[in-house]
């Protein structure tokens, strides 16, 4: 043991003036006596009493004594040196993803983090360095480089359990690179390791400690969630929910599912360990409200995979808008019961008009600023994002996603297209279909929007008097309301992802309400971001033109998974393996000591007490 | 008012008892060891000139043809000594207590023609009234009784070894809490000395057995001004009162040892209580 003051030694002489106030205390009451004969003989026989006796009898100045020892020694700052060196750098990484929140630790796994970092940093030096960084769906340093242990435990105590996917794998790679500021860094991870593939994460030589939180892995969860037209009629949806166990027993298992707290379906299954199990619910397509799926597992220690949501939208048919266009065209289009189809003058389309419709085909020019809309430009004539330079007579097509949305069940082979355009800047669209000059019809996202364009004029090819012509229209419009009509409702996005959407209004007013009060979001470029969305729940996004609500799931079989591993394999074929607690470097030892004079006090008190009201 | 009316009128029935024969000047009501001219016929022997022809015994003349006088038991008084113990350390109800079966037991004596006298004693006779007979000198008998104050040094054995010898034997009644630095034993041999019949009779107050005391004390002598600081609590309590009573057992013991009756009475102990029941048992009063 060493002293990091050892001139609190010196305080020991306050002993002399304990043992003299003690023993010189003036105020004694006087009392008259008919002799002192007796007390004089009682004093006699208590000198031949037991020692111990004696010994009581200065129980109070022992305990004083005792007490002002304990204090000196404390104030002398003992401690223990172990292996490591004498100043030193920390890494707290501490994961906040769902898995944390499993409760086989007391209070949850987190909880348990926040207790061995509290631990570590009171085992620090006064010139130890400390950095807090929380590994959860983002990663973020909460605290950089500080010797204040008070911040990093208001940091700490700061941490909340999300419901997200965590990224442990960015959390320590941010750990690393910032630990190459510092010589002798060692970064501590304090997580259940979740599953996460860390082998291709250099260590670049510093220190990785695995602090294992978390003891068993008894946990059954929603693996999957998707909401679909029914196969059987159009009008209806089905509910697809996936649920895994990942215990070592069988377990009995129940999935509910409620429309707005009305019960729609019901479930019982026998769970067996790792066997996916999948069920389909029927859902009446004419409501509208939100899903909510319940599994119900005895003995589950994870909350946050229990419960999953699904927004379902009333089913409504996709208002489109042909501008300009041919008539075959319009006659397929009106031809599809889902299609609420409006013909509109080139001249009357503008953005501004066009913004309520669900897709646009244009057999026109395209006007400025479509950004964000949903469109296909049905010939190389009108133009389109992608830009169109000279003419390529008789391109030969060779060859189509047959993947693709739009071009399912379309049959290409042998059409012949008399003219196209070579295609310069394909503005972020990809190539769906390829002639031996370039591209000949572009598909892709485009801020927010779904754009289609032809690089040739069909009618100056066979392609519409062939079949794949109105498949094609048909599947370009599906694919382009996809988002927005009925089914696109359903958004089903994982927690913690970002969700971004077009606003034609004001940003100002725009309120996200999501399962735990309200959810930031931001607007620009009129685009709204919500980026809190850690929490599994409905977010409603309402004002700046739009009420629509979205669900964010957990659906992670990598946080399902809650059993901790037992060790960290990180690249350069190092491991960290699993430890109870850091033991290299100094612990002092005054708080123990602090603890023992607390009690001391106490004792000291009670015999005060005792001998005072006896 | 040392006594009530009521209580004198019931002490008016008691005898003081004795286990051995005075030997007072006086004819008494008690028979004494001399032979006397009383009533009470004791012997015969034979005559010889000189002897009182008064007592000669015709009778037996009569019958043997030979002299003989005849012999009286002579009635004698017994001197009874009402000794107070009047140190300061008696002061307060010890000697109040004291006082009250004092002229209790020597209102007995003076109703059976007893000669009483008075002493208080310190390490000295502090005070002494002279021999007084019959009820009649009761009044002057209690006064000097009340008269006995507190103050000074406990030493008895000192204090008889210059107090006036009695004329012949009779009873010594010692009222004293024994808290003498030097022993009881001087003070009883001289007692013992003179012929006494003695009984002592030990006062002790209730706050003595445990004083109501506790913490951090500076304890003072009444008698020698002494000081003794000492802490105080319930164990050191527990102490003293063992100490207290065994030391009460030593003395009943050196009493015992030396002829002494010993009675011991806490001075909670309602009066008549104490002389009409305690005393009658142990044999001190009777009727």
């Amino acid at each position: 043991m060493s002293f990091l003051f050892p001139a609190g030694f010196l305080l020991s002489a306050l002993a002399l003036p304990i043992a003299a106030m003690y023993f010189l205390r003036i105020r004694r009451r006087r009392v008259r006596v008919p002799s002192l004969m007796l007390w004089h003989a009682m004093q006699r026989s208590e000198r031949l009493a037991s020692p111990f006796d004696r010994f009581r009898k200065h129980l109070l100045l022992l305990l004083q004594l005792l007490l002002l020892a304990v204090l000196v020694l404390a104030l002398t700052r003992p401690y223990l040196q172990t292996e490591a060196a004498a100043f030193r750098s920390i890494v707290l990484v501490v994961d906040t993803s769902a898995s944390m929140g499993a409760v086989d630790e007391k209070p949850t796994r987190l909880g348990a983090a926040r207790e061995k970092a509290a631990e570590i940093l009171g085992d620090l030096g006064p010139s130890d360095e400390v950095m807090l960084i929380e590994a959860g769906p983002r990663t973020e340093v909460r605290v950089p480089f500080t010797r204040d242990e008070a911040q990093v435990e208001n940091a700490l105590s700061g941490l909340e359990v999300t419901e997200a996917e965590g990224g442990l794998r960015e959390g320590l790679q941010l750990g690393l690179s910032l630990a190459r500021s510092r010589p002798d860094v060692e970064v501590v991870v304090l997580s259940d390791g979740a599953g996460e593939d860390l082998s291709s994460l250099p260590t670049g030589g510093a220190k990785v400690t695995y602090l294992r939180i978390g003891k068993k892995d008894d946990n059954a969860g929603i693996l999957a969630l998707d909401l679909r037209r029914s196969p059987v009629s159009e009008l209806d949806r089905q509910l697809f929910v996936t649920v895994e166990h990942y215990g070592n027993e069988s377990v009995d298992a129940t999935v509910e599912v409620y429309l707005d707290d009305e019960l729609v379906g019901l479930r019982n299954e026998r769970l067996t360990a790792r066997a996916p199990v999948s069920m389909v619910f029927d859902v009446d397509g004419s409501r509208s409200g939100v899903l909510r799926v319940e599994l119900d597992v005895p003995g589950d220690l994870l909350p946050a995979d229990d419960t999953a949501y699904a927004v379902l939208g009333a089913v409504s048919a996709r208002k489109v808008v042909l501008v300009g266009g041919d008539a075959l065209t319009a006659r397929v289009l009106r031809a599809d019961p889902r299609v609420d189809l409006k013909l509109a003058s080139p001249a009357s389309a503008t953005p501004a008009s066009l913004a309520g419709a669900d897709a646009i085909l244009f057999g026109a020019a395209v006007p400025e600023g479509m950004d964000g809309l949903n469109y296909a430009v049905l010939s190389s004539k009108h133009g389109g994002p992608a830009e169109l330079g000279d003419p390529i007579d008789l391109p030969r097509i060779l060859g189509w996603q047959r993947t693709h949305p739009v071009l399912r069940f379309v049959d290409l082979n042998g059409v012949t297209i008399a003219r196209a355009a070579s295609v310069g800047n394909t503005a972020g669209l990809a190539p769906i279909v390829d002639g031996d000059a370039g591209p000949l019809i572009l598909a892709g996202e485009r801020q927010g929007g779904r754009v289609v364009q032809l690089a040739f004029d069909p009618f100056q090819s066979d392609l519409p008097m062939r079949v794949a012509w109105p498949v094609m229209i048909l599947n370009t419009v599906g694919w382009l309301t996809e988002e927005t009509a009925g089914a696109s409702d359903a958004l089903l996005l994982p927690a913690g992802a970002p969700y971004f959407r077009k606003i034609t209004g004001a940003g100002d007013n725009v309120t996200v309400r999501g399962p735990k009060g309200d959810a930031g979001a931001t607007v620009s470029d009129g685009t709204l971001r919500v980026v809190e969305t850690d929490h599994v729940g409905v977010y409603r996004v309402k004002g700046g033109g739009v009420d629509v609500s979205f669900a964010a799931n957990l659906l992670s079989e990598k946080e399902s998974r809650i059993a901790p591993l037992a060790a960290l394999s990180l690249g350069e074929d190092t491991e960290a393996a699993a430890q109870a607690s850091v033991v290299s470097g100094r612990r002092e030892l005054w708080r123990p000591l602090l603890a023992i004079g607390l009690f001391l006090l106490l004792l000291e008190w009670l015999a005060w007490n005792r001998r005072a009201t006896a | 008012m040392l006594l009530s009316p009521e209580l004198l009128k019931k002490l008016a029935a008691l005898t003081l008892r004795s286990n051995k024969r005075g030997s007072g000047v006086r004819v008494g009501e008690r028979r004494s060891q001399r032979r006397g001219q009383s009533q009470e016929f004791a012997d015969h022997r034979p005559y010889v000139p000189g002897d009182d022809l008064r007592f000669l015994d015709w009778h037996l003349y009569g019958r043997l043809d030979t002299l003989w006088v005849k012999l009286f038991e002579e009635e004698d008084d017994r001197v009874v000594q009402v000794l107070l113990d009047c140190s300061t350390s008696m002061e307060g109800e010890k000697l109040d207590y004291a006082r009250q079966v004092a002229a209790s037991l020597a209102f007995v004596a003076l109703g059976h023609n007893d000669r009483v006298t008075v002493a208080g004693l310190t390490d000295a006779v502090a005070s002494y009234a002279p021999p007084r007979r019959g009820r009649s000198a009761s009044n002057i008998v209690f006064d000097t009784i009340e008269a006995v104050n507190p103050g000074g040094k406990s030493d008895p054995g000192k204090a008889l070894a210059s107090f006036p010898r009695q004329r012949g034997t009779g009873i010594a009644l010692l009222f004293t809490d024994f808290l003498y630095p030097e022993g009881p034993d001087a003070a009883l041999r001289n007692l013992v000395a003179r012929g006494n019949e003695v009984h002592a009779f030990h006062i002790v107050a209730p706050a003595e057995l445990r004083p109501a005391v506790d913490g951090d004390l500076v304890l003072v002598d009444a008698e020698s001004g002494e000081e003794l600081a000492i802490s105080v609590d319930e164990a050191t309590l527990d102490r003293y009162e063992t100490t207290v009573h065994a030391w009460a057992e030593e003395m009943e013991i050196t009493c015992r040892r030396l002829g002494v009756g010993y009675t011991r009475v806490l001075t909670s102990t309602p009066l008549e209580e104490f002389i009409f029941k305690d005393l009658r048992r142990v044999g001190v009063v009777g009727r």
